[in-house]
Order: structure tokens, then C-alpha cells, then sequence
């Protein structure tokens, strides 16, 4: 299955509106939904990523699982997968700061296309 | 009632191991943990991560941050701008054993947040 075809289920979801692959140092792979600047949105979440990267070694607080931001009308999260970023926003309140077992379920072909589960 | 008389109380709900305020720019205020926790290193974290989430609010076309939560292996970090109580520059953050605490501790924050807010206010 190509990534697009990975990313599909996640456009399913209930107040889905975009969905971006793309590598740690923000470079955009593959893009579903919404035409955000997938670009400039990559960039930024990878620098996001990078910053909780940075208190590693201060807290001991292990890797980073995903982050996830409320905006005013959307939520956005970032989940790290197997070499690459997944960056998802949803109509706020939708997106979960937990990861729902729906959403959960949509992500699992993208595992499987990116290498694995991590 | 002192700050850290509010961040005690923060820290008294099951779950959370650390509660801080935060100025934007990184400043610790104040801050109080459970354990041996060193929170020196959450000034870099909000300030860097709230740098990031105000482009992509941009970007999204949006102006406020309502609040910004890390996962990590050992527990989440959640940070919450305290704007939108009439508090600019400043954000709460607090760190958890798991997330799975996250609904009961965001349950209890909606109380204490805006006393906290008025008192940071004074």
C-alpha cells in the first residue's frame, strides 16, 4: 500500500481535516486533506518535535510519543512513527489528546507502510 | 493564598508530580513537584514550544492557544497559556504520571486555574 493509500482511513474520521507525513527535520512526505501549507506545517511541527526532543536528558522523561495542540478551532497532534512524523488536525475537539481506538485503528496501515509499529 | 499555596493544590491531584508557572519568554515563577523532580528544564521547553505553536496557529489562521500537551514515555507535560483568564505571558504546566490521568486533572484545572490566574493577577 503507498502512503497515500495509508493515510486514507484517517480521512474517515469525525472532524478530520488534514493529515501530514513528513520526515524529522520537516520536510513534507505525503499530505491528505485540507490544503494547509504542507510545507510551513511540516517545518513547524518538526520544530515542535525538536524542542520536546531537547529536555531529554534534563528530565529523564523518556521519548516523546506525540504532542498535541487546542487552538482555537482545531486541535492538532503529532504522533511519532518509525522514522517520520505524522501531523493531524481535527475540528477542535474532535482530535484527541489521548489517542482514540478509532483513531488508533486508522493510523495502523500507515505502521505498516512506514516499517512497523514503534 | 501564595502561588505556590495554588500549585500545592495543583499538585495534590492524583497524578500530577509537578506544577509550575511559567512566563512566556521561559521564566520559572514559581514551581513545586512530588518527588526529586528537576523542573529547570520546562523555562526551555514552554518557551520553544509555545514559539512553535503560535507559527502554526498562524498559519492555521487562528490567534489563541488554548493548551499544549507533550507525551512522553515517562508521562505527559501539559501546558495551559493563561491568556484567555486575563493572564498574558504567563502558562501553567504541569506534569503527570500518565495519561491516562489527563481527563480528571483538565476536570480539576477549570476550578483552580482561574483562582490561580487571579492570584498571579494581584
Amino acid at each position: 500500500m503507498n502512503l497515500a493509500g495509508a493515510l486514507e482511513p484517517l480521512t474517515q474520521l469525525s472532524g478530520f481535516v488534514a493529515a501530514v507525513v513528513f520526515t524529522q527535520d520537516g520536510l513534507p512526505v505525503e499530505q491528505v486533506g485540507s490544503r494547509f501549507a504542507a510545507e510551513e506545517l511540516a517545518a513547524e511541527l518538526a520544530g515542535l518535535a525538536e524542542a520536546s526532543r531537547q529536555t531529554f536528558g534534563s528530565l529523564t522523561l523518556g521519548d516523546v510519543r506525540q504532542f498535541s495542540l487546542s487552538l482555537t478551532a482545531h486541535d492538532v497532534t503529532v504522533l511519532m512513527l518509525p522514522g517520520y512524523l505524522l501531523g493531524l488536525v481535527f475540528e477542535r475537539g474532535s482530535g484527541s489528546f489521548i489517542l482514540a481506538p478509532s483513531l488508533e485503528r486508522a493510523i495502523q496501515p500507515l505502521r505498516g507502510a512506514l516499517g512497523g509499529r514503534r | 493564598m501564595s502561588l505556590a499555596t495554588h500549585l500545592q493544590g495543583m499538585l495534590d491531584i492524583r497524578g500530577v508530580t509537578g506544577a509550575a508557572i511559567v512566563s512566556t519568554d521561559g521564566f520559572i515563577v514559581e514551581g513545586v513537584t512530588s518527588g526529586d523532580m528537576d523542573l529547570s528544564f520546562i523555562g526551555g521547553l514552554v518557551a520553544s514550544s509555545l514559539a512553535s505553536s503560535r507559527v502554526l496557529a498562524d498559519l492555521l489562521g487562528e490567534g489563541e492557544i488554548k493548551q499544549t500537551m507533550i507525551e512522553y514515555e515517562n508521562g505527559p507535560v501539559l501546558m495551559i497559556p493563561l491568556d484567555s483568564h486575563d493572564v498574558a505571558g504567563y502558562v501553567a504546566v504541569l506534569t503527570l504520571d500518565t495519561a491516562t490521568t489527563l481527563g480528571r486533572v483538565r476536570f480539576q484545572l477549570r476550578k483552580m486555574l482561574p483562582e490561580l490566574a487571579e492570584e498571579l493577577s494581584k
